[in-house]
């Protein structure tokens, strides 16, 4: 309903400041991660040397939903962001300016995953009255009602062509849904615990799925069958899981303060990336890849941690939200950067 | 992708032996798959044209426009154009991004089929019942058309003795045929059209001239059709007999040096049937065919040796128009009575070593010896150091996009879907 919007004056309200960053947050790391390194052994330390770390700033603060965000994610097309939030509201912004568009209304419950389709015309929400939603952006018409879960709705996708809908759900099975119909053409008895995330391929042919049970699974999207299995050793409640923008690997982020990159053909994790904290909610990681390719994902202390890939250093830590960062979402070509989290604030950041 | 995960053994599957879908949606005449082989278009026998989505077995579009049967359907290369001609002597070019009509064509007289060129979506040749073969071209938003001629050309040799008193008698021959099909070569060069008298025209689609002549049957020519690679080409004639041909070297060699020979010749010796039509596989090594009247049948035969491999049964009626998947082991064919879609497809079982990282497929018991450190006890943080020191200091490339082999990698248009309409409430049973 409301935005702030602050571009100017970022430097000077005390956000995040590009000049003092390395060495401001290298020190308070260490001091943060302390009690942290002793769980796993783990030195965390910003990298310092490079020259190409990220140097995202805050540029504008979006306001207006009245409970926790769970989910914000950037249309394909790059205009419009859309949040989810526990309000049972679904709201719309400009993705340049920050402003505020519209709000879609009529789910039951609070919602915990949206999905925009291919043509970002349409966008699919999962929520906790069970059921997923197909709502036209620009008039906030329900388009479809998709009924057949008997538990919470948590994750919801579409495929690359636009025609399919995959919903994971608290009932432990994956739904994979007929867009145009509107009904239920497959069931996957998928895990033996809720499913937390569902993923297609960029050419559909594939699903991922994780769960509470600490297993990823890879479904074949025209049989229905599982492909392959993967387990982390722990067994730790894997939260979100999605593929790389080219689909040979697959990010994970369990509930063991570990974001994960999997190599699935080999069958085994290739890079592990730790320095946040992330026991208890589903704190989705991404890839930013507009400059530079960075793995980033939120934290429950209220910060935003940026990885090199490769190296699996920390390279920048974003500081702002008052509680537990739930989700974060990078533009597909612009360096923009959303974030949004229990505070029910929304952040757009930008490296310029 | 899913190529990289899956099963050899189903990969390796040739032809398809189980009915896994019927579509109905009206009565059916013809149908065609697109390039991708992810859609599926139906001509109806009430004139409407419906496209359906293989990926969910639902319909993309309707298409209304036709008031008589459809005849022949015909894709553009990137699955964005349909061309259909009907028995109302008209052909319309549909552009399946909305639905609409782009272009609608007249004829004099009712058309046996119309094929678009492979290249470009704005020429197609059209077979005429009572008029010459027609190269319509309609670029520059006018409509041209090009007669060409159904007469064989005959050979040098053969004018010089036929120009005496026999000449009126050739042309009398020659007035009797007419094309009954044309279809273009898989670059679009040529044009190859098949006639009542058995004869095999090649007409070069730039010159609009017949380029070369054989007589390949004595009966009618009723249909024509290239492989997916274009090495070889299928005749089917009224003399019940399909004939394999390769095609000739068509860049390189001369019209007049190409060899048209017979590969093989398939029958059916028991009940001596007509085919109603015939189809190539995906990869070109097996020829399907369907049969005439009560034996609703598929026949599948092997292209290298010309053996009958299988013979797949409907499930009621007479099976009119059969298509294999270009891209997959998927055959789907029409009935004459209800006009029903069958899909025969493979069906593999669920691999279960998927469902965990150390299951395996064993052929027999194996007897499990344990590693030396089987039981020992690592506290945590030892452990979970080791494991992260295992971990590949290897460059990970998450960005690039590699191309998986088996896999159409051309782009393909894709239907957008269309939510607002209310009238499309589609139930999976008959609409009459």
């Amino acid at each position: 309903m409301d935005k702030m919007d602050l571009d100017g004056p970022v430097e000077s309200s005390g956000e995040t400041t590009d000049s003092e960053l390395p060495a401001h947050y290298g020190d308070s790391l260490h001091d943060i991660s302390a009690p942290k390194s002793s769980v796993n052994g783990i030195q965390v330390v910003v990298a310092t040397e490079r020259t190409d770390l990220p140097k995202y700033v805050l540029q504008f603060v979006l306001e207006g939903h009245r409970a926790g965000v769970t989910n914000v994610k950037f249309s394909a097309d790059g205009r419009w962001i859309a949040t989810s939030s526990a309000d049972k509201t679904i709201k719309i912004w400009h993705a340049d300016n920050g402003e505020y568009e519209s709000t879609i209304e009529g789910h039951g419950r609070g919602i915990n995953d949206i999905a925009w389709s291919p043509d970002s015309n349409v966008l699919a929400s999962a929520s906790d009255d069970k059921t997923v939603r197909i709502w036209n952006v620009m008039s906030g018409r329900v388009l479809r009602t998709l009924r057949g879960h008997t538990n919470y709705a948590y994750s919801v996708d579409f495929n690359p062509k636009g025609n399919l809908i995959a919903s994971g759900s608290f009932d432990e099975s994956i739904k994979i849904w007929d867009v145009k119909k509107g009904v239920c053409l497959r069931t996957l008895p998928a895990h033996s615990d809720p499913v937390s995330a569902v993923h297609f391929t960029r050419d559909g042919t594939m699903i991922v799925s994780c769960s509470h049970d600490g297993q990823i699974r890879l479904w074949d999207t025209s049989t229905g069958q599982c492909l392959k299995t993967l387990i982390e050793d722990s067994n730790s409640p894997v939260s979100c899981v999605r593929f790389s923008p080219n689909g040979k690997y697959l990010l994970s982020g369990s509930l063991d303060s570990a974001v994960r990159l999997w190599d699935y053909l080999k069958g085994r994790c290739v890079k592990t990336y730790q320095g946040h904290r992330n026991e208890k909610f589903i704190c989705v990681p991404t890839f930013s890849i507009t400059r530079g390719v960075w793995v980033v994902s939120g934290s429950e202390d209220g910060r935003i941690f940026f990885w090199d890939v490769q190296t699996k250093e920390v390279v920048q830590v974003l500081d702002g939200h008052k509680d537990v960062v739930l989700a974060v979402d990078a533009h597909p070509t612009k360096n923009l950067l959303v974030s949004a989290g229990l505070d029910g604030v929304v952040k757009i950041w930008i490296e310029r | 992708m899913n190529l990289l995960l899956s099963d050899p053994f189903a990969l390796s599957q040739e032809y398809p032996e189980n009915l896994t879908h019927t579509l109905n949606y009206g009565h059916s005449t013809c149908i065609k798959f697109n390039r991708k082989g992810d859609y599926l278009a139906s001509g109806l026998i009430d004139g409407t044209v419906v496209v359906f989505d293989f990926e969910t077995y639902g319909i993309a579009r309707v298409l209304r426009g036709h008031t008589r049967s459809v005849q022949s359907l015909s894709w553009s290369r990137d699955g964005r154009y349909l061309l259909s001609s009907s028995r109302d002597w008209k052909c319309i070019l549909w552009d399946l991004k909305d639905g609409s009509r782009e272009k609608t064509v007249r004829f004099e007289s009712a058309i046996w089929g119309a094929e678009l060129h492979p290249f470009n979506h704005q020429i197609f040749i059209a077979a005429l019942l009572d008029d010459s073969p027609t190269l319509v071209d309609f670029s520059d938003n006018t409509i041209r058309k090009h007669l060409l001629f159904s007469a064989p050309l005959q050979k040098d040799d053969e004018e010089e003795e036929d120009e005496g008193e026999d000449g009126d008698v050739r042309e009398r021959k020659q007035d009797k045929q007419s094309t009954l099909v044309a279809t273009f070569t898989q670059s679009g060069q040529y044009i190859f059209a098949g006639t009542s008298k058995g004869w095999l025209n090649v007409i070069d689609s730039e010159t609009l001239q017949t380029v070369r002549s054989e007589k390949l049957t004595t009966s009618n020519i009723k249909h024509i059709c290239f492989s997916v690679s274009g090495k070889q080409f299928l005749v089917n004639s009224s003399d019940r007999t399909i004939r394999l041909y390769n095609t000739p070297d068509l860049t390189y060699v001369d019209p007049v040096d190409w060899d048209i020979d017979v590969v093989h010749r398939f029958q059916d010796v028991v009940n001596r049937l007509q085919w109603n039509s015939v189809a190539f596989s995906s990869n070109g090594d097996y020829v399907l065919a369907s049969t005439y009247q009560d034996a609703h049948d598929i026949y599948i035969w092997e292209t290298t040796v010309g053996s009958l491999v299988k013979i797949i049964e409907a499930p009621r009626e007479e099976i009119v128009d059969v298509q294999w998947d270009p891209n997959r082991t998927l055959v789907a064919a029409t009935g004459l009575d209800h006009g029903t879609i069958y899909v025969w497809a493979t069906v593999t079982p669920q691999r279960w070593s998927a469902l965990a990282p150390d299951f395996v497929e064993v052929e027999e018991n194996v007897e499990y010896e344990e590693r030396e450190d089987e039981f020992d006890i690592i506290p945590d943080e030892v452990a979970n150091k080791r494991k992260l020191d295992q971990e590949d200091d290897d460059e990970v490339d998450v960005v690039t996009i590699e191309r998986v082999r088996g896999e159409f990698s051309e782009e393909s248009f894709v239907i957008p879907v269309i939510l607002e309409e209310d009238e499309e409430t589609f139930d999976s049973s008959d609409s009459d």
